[in-house]
């Protein structure tokens, strides 16, 4: 029996070891040969992978059908005039320069103001890149697309406000179609002269502003208007959507492409000239070796072959300008060229190639996971959510480290496991703990890739967006409260080994959120995190569907028009915009937290009012009469809490009176005053001991007089007494002289 | 019961002061010296003496006012006494004499009428005036209501705020009522 035994597991080892000579096999053949044989093995999961992309085509065939029918419902006919200085026209479509859902509208100055422009209008869910658009605004190139100016405008056809983008029209023809196949086969030398040499400059000037564009790729490319040798490449937006939103994932590099388009977040400059080097590369070949791949197909082929060979395919190219594409889709960060190596090459010169810091990272002998084998560690990370309980057996027998020790021989990889292993279970083996242990395990497999936990898969500066998402789409938030709160999000930035992410920002952040969901406050829980996560995004609450609202002052100012539109007064601030409030500008709002979280329908009026009043004084805000009158209907609910009839009515007179000013600071002043508060309770009880006083001195008169024949008995009395003492007294004096005078008084005798 | 109030009232009765003894004891010594004076005065102020006891402890008001009337009505024939003799049988003639005698009561019914007429018109006026004040005190009652609200007469349980916790009851059924209304709306 032990001999059989013993024969069988030899078997398995010899069967092993002919898989693994294969796989070695394969990776010695030739670039034709891997892209045919590589995946021979998962012949299964290739038909299993194309029903799932049957189903993301159908579903983003979906998607599109209903974003056409939200812009169909516009009213076309309707005008759009931006800061009065540029008209749009929302019923000039212009699809050639749409970025993503991010839709472009023909506009035109007014006035003074010549000259054709392209507005793009943001997407409420998609938050622009407002911080990057400072630093763009002040680039000067005309190989880039021309910001003129960006701000809020009343979307006329929606009636709602949308942030605009607007552009001076100098884009010309997209190089390449958005849905066509990422290979355009242009001549070396055009591309290298009208496109490599110009954009060269427009990175320059990113670099030197410490700018990261995310969205190099040939559909973001146009033609300036002049077609073959004298075209003028200018380089497209970037800064309607988040980053790298609506860069396709050959366009990016692994680590970047293994997250979704949302959870990219910002990336290097690095990232950037990888993009331009796959640029060239798609400008160039006439083939797309990866065409029909999906997703995953295409990073697993980029870490089999290495992005240069997955991207270039059967194409060959020759001469210098190999060099530059090896230098620039090098997956090693620290061995990719830079822009002084790009500078370098231009100038003619040759590049040293830089020696990679990357590991070996094959596998011999491939370890069992799920029903599948793997060599690589970034595959196993990657798929270690699918079944989380035998990740948990696998850790728990030892199999993992010892495969990771003795196959990858990497025994500070299995210390890393070993402390991701305990941290999962810090906070017991309840709830997410299944998810946590995939997704702390995953990070310390694969450090360079982003934060996975169930399906999601995005770094932590990005994790904002996905909440953002969640809450729009009104989703459980549950999730991402438990990556936050039970470490996930901590554990993978600790892990993260990109130099270039600000850890130190990102992981305050992270603290504080952990201390916001703590508690359910109002000002506190998930919408606080949303805010302190996301510096710029805009106010989500409910009653600002209509606008965008991106500072304290915006939020009074939406209030105001809604109101002059016809919005009932009611209580102004909810969950969203009190957590909006805390943490654009918390000293406006701290004061009335406290109010805000109670029961008391009046003490939240009077916290709204004082808030708006703050935000008033503070802004300089003019008048804002609709606001005010608002504050005056609702103040009968008020001063009924105050106890004197009279100073109920003074107040509602001086209310009134500041009202007609529109000075919100004044009406706080008047009715949020504590002290006064104070001071009419206190008056209160001092009129409520005077009735208890008074009914006291009732109740004894009446008692007296109820009897009447004895009320004043004592009193009149001894007022009798005294009367008839001092007559006697009188009668006795006058007797005595007159008895003394010898008069006889009666004589009966 | 009587018998046994009068009892325990004997025995609550504190014991006489040395004061109150030697004040005793010199009545009694001047009024053997002075015997005369003094069996008139027996005569002539019983009406006081029958005032005195009948009213109660504390209100001497009466006999005082009786009293003073009294003495001035048996003033003359005491003043007689003196300066005419002062003699046991002097004062039995005075005594026997049915003028003296009424000259002295009728002093003494004169202050019965200066009492009773006091009296009733002062108590009158005073109760006049209490009507008066307890109007006046209702109606600072109701001022304070009327600026205070019912709450500030005591008769109301109060919430936190000093307001009727009534009204608060009464506000959040009212809400339910909508809240329910609110539901039965179709949507």
């Amino acid at each position: 029996m032990i001999e059989d035994i013993n024969v069988k597991e030899q078997e398995q080892e010899e069967e092993q070891e002919d898989l693994a000579t294969q796989e070695r096999e394969e990776d010695s053949a030739s670039e034709s040969e891997v892209e045919d044989d590589a995946y021979d093995e998962d012949d299964d999961d290739d038909e299993y992978e194309d029903e799932e992309s049957d189903e993301e085509e159908s579903k983003a065939d979906e998607k599109t059908r209903l974003e056409e029918e939200y812009w169909a419902s516009f009213d076309s006919s309707a005008e759009v005039v931006f800061r009065k200085r540029i008209k749009i026209f929302p019923d000039k479509h212009l699809a050639e320069y749409d970025n993503g859902p991010v839709r472009a509208f023909q506009a035109k100055g007014i006035g003074k103001i010549e000259g054709d422009f392209v507005a793009l209008v943001c997407e409420p869910h998609l938050l622009p890149r407002t911080k990057a658009t400072n630093v763009y605004a002040n680039l000067v190139n005309s190989n880039m697309a021309r910001l003129y100016d960006y701000g809020l405008v009343y979307w006329a056809p929606l009636k709602k406000q949308r942030l605009v983008y607007i552009y001076h029209n100098n884009f010309g023809k997209r190089l390449l179609k958005p849905n066509a196949p990422h290979a355009v086969g242009m001549k070396q030398d055009f591309v290298l002269d009208s496109i490599v040499r110009p954009l060269f400059g427009v990175l320059m000037d990113f670099r030197n502003k410490d700018f990261v564009h995310g969205s190099i790729r040939p559909s973001n490319i146009f033609d300036g208007g002049h077609s073959g040798d004298g075209m003028k490449a200018v380089l497209g937006d970037c800064l309607t959507t988040p980053c790298s939103y609506n860069q396709n994932i050959i366009y990016e590099t692994i680590p970047r492409g293994m997250a979704h388009p949302l959870g990219r977040g910002i990336g290097t400059p690095l990232d950037d000239l990888y993009s331009f080097g796959v640029t060239i590369t798609v400008l160039m070949r006439s083939k797309d070796p990866m065409e029909g791949l999906s997703d995953d197909e295409i990073i697993r082929r980029k870490v089999d072959l290495g992005s240069y060979a997955a991207l270039t395919g059967k194409d060959r190219f020759k001469g210098s300008i190999l060099e530059l594409l090896r230098g620039l889709l090098h997956d090693d960060p620290a061995a990719r060229w830079d822009m002084d190596d790009m500078e370098t090459w231009l100038g003619g010169s040759r590049i040293n190639p830089k020696q990679s810091s990357l590991r070996k990272r094959k596998a011999p002998r491939p370890f069992p996971f799920n029903g599948n084998r793997y060599f690589y560690m970034e595959y196993l990370a990657k798929d270690l959510s699918d079944n989380p309980p035998e990740l948990e057996k696998i850790l728990e027998a030892g199999d993992l480290q010892q495969w990771i020790s003795r196959s990858l021989e990497d025994d500070e990889k299995v210390e890393m496991l070993e402390l991701a292993y305990s941290s999962s279970h810090k906070d017991g083996k309840s709830g997410d703990y299944m998810d946590r242990l995939a997704s702390h395990i995953s990070a310390a497999l694969d450090p360079y890739a982003p934060m996975r936990y169930q399906d999601y898969s995005m770094r932590a500066d990005a994790f904002g967006h996905f909440l953002v998402q969640a809450l729009i789409n009104k989703e459980d938030p549950k999730p991402f409260v438990d990556m936050i709160s039970k470490g996930t999000v901590m554990n993978w930035i600790t892990n993260y080994t990109d130099q270039n992410l600000d850890k130190v920002t990102l992981m305050s952040r992270f603290d504080s959120c952990r201390n916001y969901l703590r508690q359910n406050k109002v000002g506190y829980g998930v919408e606080r995190c949303v805010y302190t996560l996301l510096p710029y995004m805009h106010c989500l609450s409910p009653k600002l569907d209509d606008f965008i609202v991106r500072t304290p002052d915006e939020l009074v100012m939406a209030f105001e028009a809604k109101l002059r539109n016809g919005m009932k007064p009611e209580l102004f601030l909810d969950r969203h915009s009190i957590a909006f409030l805390a943490a654009r500008d918390g000293r406006v709002i701290e004061g009335a937290l406290f109010d805000l979280d109670g029961e008391h329908r009046h003490k939240k009026i009077l916290a709204n009012l004082l808030t708006f009043a703050v935000i008033q004084k503070k802004a300089a805000l003019g008048p804002l009469p609709h606001l005010s009158n608002a504050f005056v209907e609702m103040m009968p609910e008020v001063l009924e809490h105050f106890h004197d009839r009279e100073l109920r009515q003074k107040m509602l007179d001086a209310v009134t009176k500041y009202a007609k000013d529109g000075n919100l600071y004044k009406m706080a002043d008047v009715s949020a005053n504590v002290r006064t508060f104070n001071k009419d309770f206190k008056a209160f009880k001092s009129a409520m001991v005077e009735y208890y006083k008074i009914t006291n001195e009732l109740m004894r008169i009446d008692r007296k007089i109820e009897n009447k024949g004895t009320f004043g008995r004592n009193l009149s009395g001894d007022i009798a007494a005294f009367i008839s003492s001092m007559l006697a007294g009188i009668a006795i004096i006058t007797l005595t002289f007159l008895f003394l005078e010898g008069k006889v008084l009666f004589d009966f005798y | 019961m009587a018998k046994k109030k009068i009892k325990r009232a004997k025995k609550n009765k504190p014991p006489a002061t040395l004061k109150q003894k030697i004040v005793g004891t010199c009545f009694v010594i001047s009024a053997v010296v002075f015997l005369p004076s003094s069996m008139l005065l027996c005569v002539g102020l019983a009406p006081t003496f029958v005032a005195s006891f009948i009213v109660r402890k504390n209100r001497r008001s009466k006999a005082v006012t009786v009293g003073s009337m009294n003495l001035v009505g048996c003033t003359p024939f005491l003043l007689d006494l003196w300066t005419k003799g002062h003699t046991i049988e002097k004062a039995m003639s005075m005594i026997t004499n049915p003028m003296v005698i009424i000259v002295m009561y009728a002093a003494a019914g004169f202050g019965y009428i200066l009492y009773w007429s006091t009296v009733s018109v002062v108590s009158g006026i005073m109760y006049q005036k209490a009507i008066k004040e307890t109007g006046t005190l209702r109606k600072a009652q109701e001022d304070l209501v009327k600026r205070w609200g019912k709450e500030v007469t005591g008769e109301h349980k109060l919430n936190e705020f000093g307001f009727p916790v009534e009204d608060d009851l009464a506000k959040e059924a009212e809400k339910k009522k909508k809240r329910k209304k609110k539901k039965k709306q179709p949507v």
